[in-house]
């Protein structure tokens, strides 16, 4: 047998788990969203309901991405330095992404 | 300084890595929610990049009105980073996390496609109009605002939003029967 599926979500369901996965919810309606989350049955619509959004919000957001430049290996490495001289960390995380990229690229030549 | 000030005295590029450097826990926090299966440092490498990616697209002038736009799109961006296994600059991020998503549903490219579209054809006219121009036809929603001719934008806005939530149940409840399915089979 497979698992049975009790009943669809409710309207407002819905719109709870919607608007967790978008750090909505007020702290009354987060309450309710965790004890409904001790339901095996909520916890499942959650979970397929978090992988239905991002296949859908990776199209719908395709239109606001469409005109940026993704690929950071154009970015200049003097002006990395210099936006991120405060943050150590990131600057170091980044400069390994871009050494990684760099590699990549080697291996494939 | 804010927003203004900073575009005016030439610091905007460094002023948002700062003001999106210190929402990085937030950021993390709601990213755990999309991929939860994904370590932490995986999630900080996608940040990392979608920071430094909004941040050299605000310089070049891409994104001219920042307002509260700039967590929509770092967040835009992470996701993205962390779904698209074939994006060139995802070396290291994208390879790992594809193992990080292995409880997630198998279902291939096409199949997802075509599952979505199947859900869009479930709709009433209108939200179907409305998703096939906006999720196939690839327009914004001022345009779509314009062609179906609502009386303005925010009421065309309003109408996707819960176009999508309903789509998004519809897509969860066929994952749920597909899965259903695999499993009995």
């Amino acid at each position: 047998m497979g698992k049975e599926r009790k009943r669809d979500l409710t309207e407002k369901e819905q719109l709870l788990i919607e608007n967790y996965f978008n750090d909505k919810l007020n702290p009354a309606e987060l309450k309710e969203f965790e004890n409904k989350m001790k339901d095996p049955w909520f916890v499942e619509w959650v979970d397929k309901y978090r992988q239905a959004a991002l296949w859908i919000d990776s199209i719908a957001e395709q239109e606001l991405l469409k005109d940026l430049n993704m690929d950071i290996e154009e970015l200049d490495p003097e002006e990395i330095s210099k936006a991120f001289g405060e943050y150590p960390i990131l600057l170091k995380k980044i400069q390994q992404l871009l050494n990684n990229k760099d590699q990549d690229n080697d291996q494939k030549m | 300084m804010n927003y203004v000030q900073a575009y005016k005295s030439g610091n905007f590029t460094q002023f948002s890595i700062k003001y999106l450097e210190y929402h990085r826990d937030d950021f993390i926090f709601s990213l755990q929610k999309w991929f939860p299966h994904c370590n932490t440092m995986h999630l900080n490498e996608a940040c990392s990049q979608a920071i430094t990616i909004f941040a050299e697209n605000l310089k070049r002038g891409e994104l001219y009105k920042l307002d509260n736009q700039g967590r929509v799109y770092v967040m835009a961006i992470a996701k993205k980073l962390l779904t698209d296994r074939k994006n060139s600059t995802m070396t290291n991020v994208a390879n790992t996390c594809d193992e990080c998503r292995k409880d997630d549903v198998k279902i291939g490219r096409d199949k997802k496609q075509l599952m979505i579209l199947e859900c869009i054809d479930q709709l009433n006219p209108l939200a179907r109009k409305m998703l096939k121009l906006l999720l196939i036809d690839g327009k914004n929603i001022q345009e779509v605002a314009q062609v179906m001719n609502f009386g303005n934008f925010q009421i065309a806005s309003t109408a996707k939003d819960k176009f999508i939530l309903k789509l998004k149940n519809l897509v969860a409840k066929k994952l749920l029967e597909w899965e259903r399915n695999e499993s009995e089979t």
